[in-house]
Parts: structure tokens; C-alpha cells; sequence
């Protein structure tokens, strides 16, 4: 039964020596789609497209002359400022996804020189 | 043996190949085989190669106990690691002078990562632990392997690959077709795997075989559940678990898996990929072994569970999974839905006149005010298909209960997860309301309303009109001659295509206002039909989840399908799955009255209720009754003397119905009894009403000598356009008995009416209704050749004798051999002798016994007397009839004078003596 324990502190050991693999390889890989799927539900709930699609339809069923400017004006607002939000969420997003990668060295930084 | 054939197929698709050298051990003397290499088993199936390498013995098993173990402890003391560097953290920054200028730049800048100290190196290493964490916990669900699927592409590639032939091929094959099964087994597959080896360490079985495995499984909870549900009582199955386990040999030795239980691995693994699992469950393992294992499949019918109960149960426990997958997710789509009238692209405007006429479904549906709705995704496409292809709008047709209502509730909930074609997206669906429509204002006010509804729709651009019973808008007119109708303004709006329209109606209502109105013209007919009754059980199942949860009941499958099938079977006029789902309800409430709260809903309860509803004995004949069936012939002699004959046919064809070995497809049964009048035909008819029904009462009789010309048969199935007597009469009381009163007189176009309902059990009435005849028992009586029976009778000719002359001579010139082919039973009633007539004397008597009884009178009769009576009541011709007119004369009408002078009291006794005097013997005075 030796032998079993032995095997298990290797495996154990082995699965340490890995860590940092994964954590550049499949980990970021996982990190990366977290971050997307987070933009991409951004997204979808800023509706960014659909103003887009209707920028030259009239908001509230105003077919008249007025009630097309107006719109126009309108949803060009609104789609700068849903663009503004969604750039702002994107970067947010890939800052987390850089603090993922950044995160090793920095912590390895840190506990060596709190450690000197 | 088309069973044994269709078996051989399906294993064709998994084919084995098995090591010679080591016989499929993978070991040979304890020496890795080198042939296999360890693998023992390979399977081939669906162009990959399956194979096995978990290794499961004594050492291992410990290994995996250990790692588990080591794994956990590991794991606990990083996350105390991790709150330690918290607590560092905290300490530090609590520490920290804040009223310095310095702490406070400190803390705010880039100092506070470089000042150095103690406590933030421990913090800092705790992140890194954390790191190592969320590594470990990730890599783990990232090992388990997830059922390779085949995608529509892969399937249409159509590369078919052969099987290797040896191992040499198999080896060389690329790595790329070769699947690990163990890796797709759930944590919990495997470990009944390993219980199974203990097992079998424990009962010292040198082979760990499918018994043991089989008894395993019971040791998680989704096997007992799924036991549970099918209601088996768990006594007698661990006692046959027991019994198996015995049956093995015992002896010494080092333990292996057996092949043939290696074999069920790849079994439950292509299990698992026809029913499209991410993984091999415990699940997938008993229903393999419950397929292919002849033992433990024979076991478990002994516990009355077949495969199909068993699939169906598992398929109730997945449902319940996916039900609750697909809740979460469309709460996830539903908050990006709009709240409001508002679509998302903001081009829609406010609908205030719709709205005070309508319900919005798709709002309904985002708050979750609206039932899911199950297995109904052929009809949503074909609506879905009519729409997107410009087609414009729909008319689902379908009886009520059969799920219109559901399957437009159910495309408001795609519509809300936005799971619909493009032209859908961004919609409402939004039920208008005739009725508040229509009411409190004349036509034309009326029609102003929808027109202006109609209008907001349109300029809204967003609504999709929903109108349940569409019928309901027909005929709504004005009244002057060239005024228009309510249904014409709508299908002139439909018939433009601005916006799209979903209606409903009953087929008998369409055929009558819509076929052929200009709304028929502009609405494409959807059938929507009674789901068949597996589809009516998973929706049951379904559904039974939240009446469950109110009642604090469990419904055992049985129960489930006994719903479905009784309901189909015994309630007609209604439709499933709503008169299931109905009784699902109702059942659920009697059960907890019955037994408290907890309490398991069985089949019996089932057909307790619907034996409520329809008057008819649904319970599983129990001990008491089958005694009582058994004795049947007594019970029916208790009030029909004589006519041994009648009387046992008549029985064994009632125990044959009640035993559910009858044709399902023609009557319960169909009797002819022939034999002279006054001899007790009628009389017996009405004792199996009593027995079989319940009530004497419960009969349809028909005169037949009312229907001797052809026209008659409109009376009989209905004129068009209306009902008909005997097919209403049936439709409405499926369960009675047909009395047929002097057969021979009806004329012969008639009689091929009955020919049908003999043959095939229904009858279809002039409204297009097919009514249900197969629960009846249908009795014809005749007299047709009575002066032959009599005249041999008087001679002395056996029974069966007179009945084959009847049928050869006699009975030919009224009815035809193909109708009298029909019969379950021709009987013939002999006359009655003095000997019958005097017991049926005594029996009158009883009537008139009882009768004073209830005035607290005794009455009795000497023997000579009664025999008296007999004489003067019977007739060689008219059998015992004229006896009622001689009791009446001679016992009813001297009694009622007593009783009227006074001179009978309470408790006073009447004799009836010979020369039908009537002596009163006084009681004491009290």
C-alpha cells in the first residue's frame, strides 16, 4: 500500500509542475471565452444592432417628415452612447483578461521582494 | 421470432471482439496479456473503436479511496490558506496610521504594492494559492470526457469504416477512433463499478459479474428514485437481488471483472449515446442490464417492471433535468425581453384600445405566468413555417383539450427567449378577447372597435393577434342586408397581410363557420390532433412535478400511465392530455386525503377515481371480488332459475372481461338468446347489468320491432345533422348493456348495423363521431323458431342438438349466418318446467316479503301454498309471465285490503295458505 500512497504524492507533485502550463494554455484559453461571453451578453442586452438596423426608421411609428428627423437625430444618440458603453465593457473585459495573464509574474514579483 | 431478429440487428451495431489469448481478462497468470495489452474487450460501434482502461481491482480501488482523500485535504487547506491571506490583508490595512499623510498616500499608491511586510507577503502567497485553486477545480471538470455526438455534418459524411479484425488491426488503428469509455462514465457510474467489485470480494465470487454490478447500483439515489416511481415493493426486490447474488459460484482466488460485465460497459456507453447523454450514468447501466441481461430482465418482470417502464421512468427523471435547464435559461433571454407594449428597436407605438380588449401572452410569459409546453415542437414549426413563408395567418384546429391554447402559449414563450424566425423577433403575441369585444355594444359599435383595433396593429407593427375560438366572431352582424359581418371586416384585415394572426377552433366549428367563410379563405388550417398516449405520459410527467410540490404526494409511474390509459380508454367527450392532466390533479388531492401527506399516488387510486366518474369497476380485481367472480354462476341464480346453460356462458364471458383477456377491439361480449317468451331472457340481461354494471338500470333497450323499415336506421345513428338514439345513448354511457329486444323483427339493413358494432366495436353516427361500442356487452333476444324449440323440448332432444337444427333450419329465414357468426354465444332458453316455476314463485314472494318488510310486517307462505300459486301462473306458452298477474291477484291485492281496513298492523304476520287465503296473525299489544 506504500507504493499507492508514493504514487499519489507523485501524481500530486506532478500535477504542481503543471500548474503553470495550464494556466498560460487551457486556463487562459477558459479565461479568454469567460471574458467573450461576458462582451458578448453585453452585447446583446446594449441591442447595439437592432439601433443600428432601424436607424432610418422612425421611432414610435412617426412616419411623418419631423417625426424621421427627429428619430434619426435620436437613435444616433443612443448609438453613440450604447457604442461608448460597449467599448468601455470591452476593455474592461480584456483588462481582466490581461490581469489572468499578468497575474503570475506579478504575484512571484511581490513575494520576492516582501520576502528580501 | 421477429423479437429475437430485431435483437441481432441492434447488436450488430456493437460489435465485440475479444481477446483469444486471454479470453478477454487483459491478464494472464497476473502478466499483462500481450496481445491486448490489458484491454481484454474492444467494441466497435458508430466507426470508433470503444475500449475500456480503467483499471478496477483491490489496488486501485484504494488508490482512487487515497487520492480522493489527499485531493480533499488539499483542497480544504488552500481555502484556510486563502482566508489566512485575507486576515493578513485585513490586519495589515487595519494596522496601517491613518492620520498620517503617509498611510494615506500608502495606501493609495503605488507604495502599498512595494512597501514591504510581512503580513502582505503571506497575502500575496495566498493568491497564489488561490490561483492553484481554481487550476485544480477547473482541470477536474475539464477531465471528465463528454459523449462525442454526432453532429448533423458528421452523420451526412457517411465514411462507413469496418471493424478491425484482430487485435493487430485494432492497435494500428488511429488514435483519433479510439474511445476510452471509462473516461465518459460520471464519477457515479464508476463508483457502482467498484461497489460491484467489493461486492463480490465480500461474497467471495471470483468473477465480478452483471448481478453484482446490477445490485450495486442501489446504493445511489437515482436508481432508488427511479424504483421508487415505479412503485416496486423493495422488500421482494432485495430479496431477488439475494437470489441472484447466490446463484454465483464461491471460491478463492484473485477477483476480476468479468467479460461479460466488460461487455456491459460498452452496452450502457452506447446506451448513453442514443439517449444523447453527456455521460455514461448509473442510469444507462441498469438499462442495459435490464435490455440485455435475461436474468435480471426476468427479475424485474417478476417485480412486474419492464423495459419500457423503465425507459420511460428514466425519461421522466431527464425531463424533470431538462425542464429545469430550460427554466434558467429562459429566465436569462426573458430580461432582455421588453416590459411593455415597446419592442426593442422602439418603432412600435402604444396599443390602448388593444390593450383594454387582450391579454399580452408574451408578457405573460416573461413574468412566468404561462405553463411550459411539452412536446408539441411540430406544431410550432408547421405555424412558424406558414408565417415566415408569407403564407400569412394560421387557424389551429383541433378539439378542445387536445393543446391548441398550450402550443400558442408555448410559442410566446419562444418568442420571449427570441428562439423564433427572424420575421417573429421582437414581437408580441397578444390575445384578443371577443367576448369583451363584443360586449355591451351593438355589431356596428362592435365593429368600429376592431376596426380601430385593427389599425393600432397594424401601425403598431409589432403585435401578432391571437384569437381563441374563432367561431365566436362569426354571425355578428348588424342585421340590414347589406351590413357586414364581424368576421368579414377581420379576414379583409388578414387577407392584406399586414400582420399576422393566430386563431383557434373546435374541426366540428370550422367545418361549420369558418370553412366556408372568407375567413377561411385568408387562415391556413393547422391540425392539431390528441397526442398519442406516450406523448400524454410525458406530458403527465412533466407536468406532475409542480402538482407534486402542492399536494406533498409522489406519483409512482403506474400511476402515470394508468392515467393516461384509463383516461383514454373510459372518459370520451374529452380530449388528452387535458382530461389526463385533469385526473392528475384530482388524483393527486385524493391520495393525500386518503393517506396524508407523503403519501405515493398507485395505479389503484387512479382507478379508483375514474371508477367514480364513469360507474364502472376499474380496480384491480382483488381477492374478495375474484371470489365473487368465481362464483358467479350462484350469484346469477340467486335471481335466474334454470337455463344452466345461459347462465355459465353468460358468467365465463364476464370473467373474461374482467380478467382483461377479451378482444379490446369488439364488445365485451355479443349474446344471442333465443327461447320462447316468459322464460327469463330479459330477466338475466338485467342480472348482468347489476353484476357487471352495477345497476340493473344501467341498459339501453331497444324494441327492434320499432325498427322493421329501412328508414328506421336514421333513428338509430341520426337523421343528418342530429344525434341517434342508440349512438347517442352509448356515446353518452359507454358502459351498459345493449338490450336488443326481439332481434328477428328488425329489417335485415338494420341488422347490418350490428354487424359492424359486433365486429369492430364502433359505430360512426351521421354528425362523423365514431362512438366507442367495445365496452358494452351487447344481448340480443329473440323468438324466432320458439314453437321448434318447444315441440323438441316436449321430445327430449338434447340442448346442443335443438341449437344446431335451430341454427341450420329455423333461424335462417331471419337472420343471416354471417350475422349469427358474429355471436360470442347463441343460447337457447328452454322452457320452463313446474318444478322453475315454483322457485320462481318463492322468488316473487321474497319481493312481496321484502316489500312488508318495510312496513314491519312478516310475511311467509306455506309450501303448499306457493306451489298453488305456481300453478295458476304458469303457462307452457307464456312461461312464467302470467305468474306476476297471479301473484299480483292473489297475494298483493288481498294484502293491500287488510292493509287498508286496518286489520294488518306493525308486527302482525300474514300466511299465505293453501286456496290463497290470507290468515293475519295478530301480535301482542305492545
Amino acid at each position: 500500500m506504500f507504493t499507492v500512497a508514493l504514487q499519489v504524492i507523485i501524481d500530486f507533485i506532478k500535477d504542481i509542475l503543471y500548474f503553470p502550463l495550464w494556466w498560460y494554455s487551457a486556463g487562459a484559453a477558459k479565461a479568454f471565452l469567460f471574458s467573450l461571453n461576458k462582451i458578448r451578453n453585453m452585447a446583446r442586452q446594449l441591442g447595439l444592432k437592432i439601433w443600428v438596423a432601424n436607424l432610418f426608421r422612425p421611432m414610435f411609428g412617426q412616419y411623418d417628415f419631423a417625426g424621421r428627423v427627429i428619430s434619426f437625430f435620436i437613435r444616433l444618440v443612443q448609438i453613440i452612447a450604447r457604442s461608448i458603453m460597449m467599448v468601455v465593457w470591452i476593455v474592461l473585459m480584456l483588462i481582466l483578461f490581461l490581469i489572468w495573464l499578468a497575474l503570475p509574474p506579478f504575484i512571484i514579483y511581490q513575494i520576492i521582494i516582501n520576502f528580501s | 421470432m421477429p423479437n429475437l431478429e430485431k435483437k441481432e440487428k441492434e447488436e450488430d451495431k456493437l460489435q465485440f471482439l475479444i481477446c483469444s489469448a486471454c479470453n478477454g481478462l487483459g491478464e494472464i497468470n497476473g502478466n499483462v496479456c500481450p496481445q491486448c495489452h490489458d484491454l481484454g474487450v474492444v467494441a466497435w460501434f458508430n466507426n470508433s473503436l470503444l475500449y475500456w482502461s480503467k483499471k478496477i481491482d483491490t489496488r486501485a480501488i484504494y488508490h482512487d479511496r487515497l487520492e480522493s482523500a489527499f485531493n480533499k485535504f488539499i483542497n480544504i487547506i488552500l481555502v484556510i490558506f486563502g482566508i489566512i491571506g485575507l486576515a493578513a490583508l485585513g490586519w495589515y490595512i487595519w494596522n496601517l496610521d491613518f492620520s498620517s499623510a503617509l498611510s494615506r498616500s500608502i495606501l493609495a499608491s503605488q507604495i502599498f504594492w512595494s512597501k514591504l511586510s510581512f503580513f502582505i507577503e503571506i497575502f500575496w502567497f495566498s493568491v497564489l494559492t488561490n490561483m492553484f485553486l481554481i487550476y485544480r477545480v477547473e482541470r477536474k471538470r475539464g477531465l471528465r470526457a463528454k459523449l462525442a455526438h454526432q453532429t448533423y455534418e458528421t452523420k451526412e459524411m457517411g465514411v462507413k469504416l469496418f471493424p478491425p479484425a484482430n487485435w493487430i488491426e485494432a492497435e494500428k488503428m488511429d488514435k483519433k477512433l479510439k474511445i476510452n469509455v471509462a473516461k465518459a462514465f460520471s464519477p457515479e457510474a464508476i463508483e457502482s463499478i467498484k461497489k460491484a467489485y467489493r461486492l463480490s470480494t465480500r461474497f467471495k465470487n471470483l468473477e465480478v459479474a452483471s448481478a453484482h454490478l446490477f445490485a450495486s447500483l442501489f446504493a445511489f439515489s437515482k436508481i432508488n428514485i427511479i424504483f421508487a416511481r415505479l412503485g416496486t415493493d423493495s422488500k421482494a426486490l432485495v430479496e431477488r437481488i439475494g437470489w441472484l447474488l447466490a446463484d454465483l459460484p464461491v471460491s478463492e482466488g484473485e477477483i476480476y471483472i468479468s467479460t461479460e460485465l466488460k461487455k456491459y460497459f460498452f452496452r450502457a456507453y452506447k446506451e448513453a449515446y442514443e439517449g444523447k447523454n453527456d455521460q455514461v450514468d448509473v442510469t444507462e447501466l441498469l438499462l442495459t442490464l435490464a435490455k440485455d441481461n435475461e436474468k435480471i430482465s426476468e427479475t424485474l418482470l417478476d417485480l412486474d417492471v419492464d423495459l419500457n417502464k423503465i425507459k420511460n421512468v428514466i425519461q421522466w427523471v431527464r425531463v424533470r433535468e431538462i425542464m429545469r435547464g430550460k427554466m434558467q435559461r429562459f429566465r436569462g433571454s426573458a430580461k432582455l425581453k421588453p416590459k411593455g407594449a415597446m419592442d426593442r428597436a422602439m418603432t412600435a407605438m402604444a396599443t390602448p384600445h388593444l390593450d383594454q380588449f387582450s391579454n399580452d401572452l408574451t408578457l405573460l410569459a416573461r413574468s412566468g405566468y404561462l405553463a411550459p409546453c411539452i412536446g408539441r415542437e411540430k406544431e410550432i414549426e408547421e405555424i412558424f413555417r406558414i408565417i415566415e413563408g408569407g403564407r400569412g395567418s394560421a387557424i389551429l384546429v383541433g378539439n378542445p383539450g387536445v393543446g391548441k391554447t398550450s402550443i400558442v402559449e408555448g410559442m410566446a414563450e419562444r418568442m420571449v427567449e427570441e428562439d423564433v424566425p427572424m420575421i417573429l423577433q421582437d414581437k408580441r403575441l397578444v390575445s384578443l378577447s371577443i367576448s369583451r369585444l363584443i360586449s355591451g355594444v351593438s355589431a356596428s359599435e362592435a365593429q368600429e372597435r376592431l376596426l380601430i383595433i385593427l389599425d393600432e396593429i397594424v401601425r403598431a407593427g409589432n403585435v401578432i393577434l391571437f384569437i381563441d375560438n374563432l367561431q365566436e366572431i362569426v354571425g355578428i352582424t348588424s342585421g340590414g342586408e347589406e351590413s357586414m359581418d364581424l368576421s368579414d371586416v377581420l379576414a379583409q384585415a388578414l387577407a392584406k397581410k399586414y400582420f399576422f394572426c393566430l386563431t383557434t377552433a373546435a374541426p366540428a366549428d370550422y367545418a361549420k363557420y369558418i370553412e366556408n367563410n372568407p375567413l377561411g379563405n385568408v387562415l391556413h388550417k393547422v391540425d392539431v390532433r390528441e397526442v398519442d398516449e406516450n406523448a400524454a405520459i410525458q406530458i403527465i410527467e412533466a407536468k406532475s412535478g409542480n402538482i407534486e410540490y402542492r399536494n406533498n404526494v409522489y406519483f409512482s409511474y403506474d400511476a402515470v400511465a394508468a392515467i393516461v390509459k384509463l383516461s383514454s380508454r373510459y372518459i370520451h367527450e374529452r380530449y388528452l392530455p387535458e382530461k389526463a392532466i385533469s385526473i392528475l390533479e384530482e388524483v393527486a388531492v385524493y391520495a393525500r386525503k386518503q393517506r396524508g401527506e407523503g403519501a405515493v399516488v398507485m395505479a389503484d387510486d387512479v382507478a379508483n377515481i375514474i371508477s367514480e366518474k364513469t360507474g364502472i369497476n376499474l380496480t384491480k380485481v382483488t381477492e374478495k371480488e375474484s371470489e365473487k367472480l368465481l362464483h358467479l354462476e350462484e350469484t346469477i341464480h340467486n335471481r335466474v332459475i334454470g337455463q344452466e346453460e345461459a347462465v355459465i356462458a353468460v358468467a365465463s364471458s364476464l370473467r373474461r372481461a374482467r380478467a382483461e383477456l377479451r378482444e379490446n377491439k369488439r364488445p365485451i361480449a355479443n349474446l344471442l338468446f333465443l327461447g320462447p317468451t316468459g322464460v327469463g331472457k330479459t330477466e338475466l340481461a338485467k342480472t348482468v347489468a347489476d353484476v357487471y354494471f352495477g345497476n340493473e338500470n344501467n341498459m339501453i333497450r331497444l324494441d327492434m320491432s320499432e325498427y322493421q323499415d329501412k328508414a328506421s336506421i336514421y333513428r338509430l345513428i341520426g337523421a343528418p345533422g342530429e344525434a341517434g338514439i342508440l349512438t347517442e345513448a352509448v356515446r353518452k354511457n359507454p358502459f351498459t348493456l345493449l338490450l336488443l329486444d326481439e332481434m328477428e323483427k328488425a329489417h335485415p339493413d338494420i341488422l347490418n348495423v350490428f354487424l359492424q358494432v359486433m365486429d369492430d366495436g364502433r359505430l360512426t353516427d351521421s354528425l362523423g363521431r365514431t362512438i366507442d361500442f367495445t365496452n358494452i356487452i351487447l344481448i340480443a333476444t329473440s323468438n324466432a323458431g320458439t314453437q321448434f324449440i318447444q315441440e323438441q323440448v316436449k321430445l327430449g332432444t338434447p340442448g346442443e342438438e335443438i341449437k344446431q337444427k335451430l341454427m341450420e333450419t329455423e333461424l335462417k329465414s331471419y337472420f343471416r349466418p354471417e350475422f349469427l357468426n358474429r355471436f360470442d354465444g347463441i343460447i337457447v332458453f328452454k322452457p320452463l318446467n313446474l318444478e322453475q316455476v315454483i322457485q320462481i314463485t318463492k322468488l316473487m314472494l321474497q319481493g312481496v316479503v321484502k316489500r312488508l318488510e318495510e312496513k314491519g310486517i312478516n310475511f311467509s307462505a306455506s309450501d303448499q301454498a306457493v306451489e298453488e300459486l305456481a300453478k295458476i301462473g304458469f303457462d307452457p306458452i307464456f312461461g312464467a309471465r302470467p305468474l306476476r298477474r297471479a301473484v299480483q291477484e292473489k297475494v298483493d291485492n288481498a294484502l293491500a285490503d287488510y292493509l287498508l281496513r286496518g286489520e294488518l298492523k306493525r308486527r302482525d304476520i300474514a300466511v299465505l295458505e293453501p286456496g290463497g287465503v290470507i290468515r293475519i296473525e295478530k301480535a301482542k299489544e305492545l
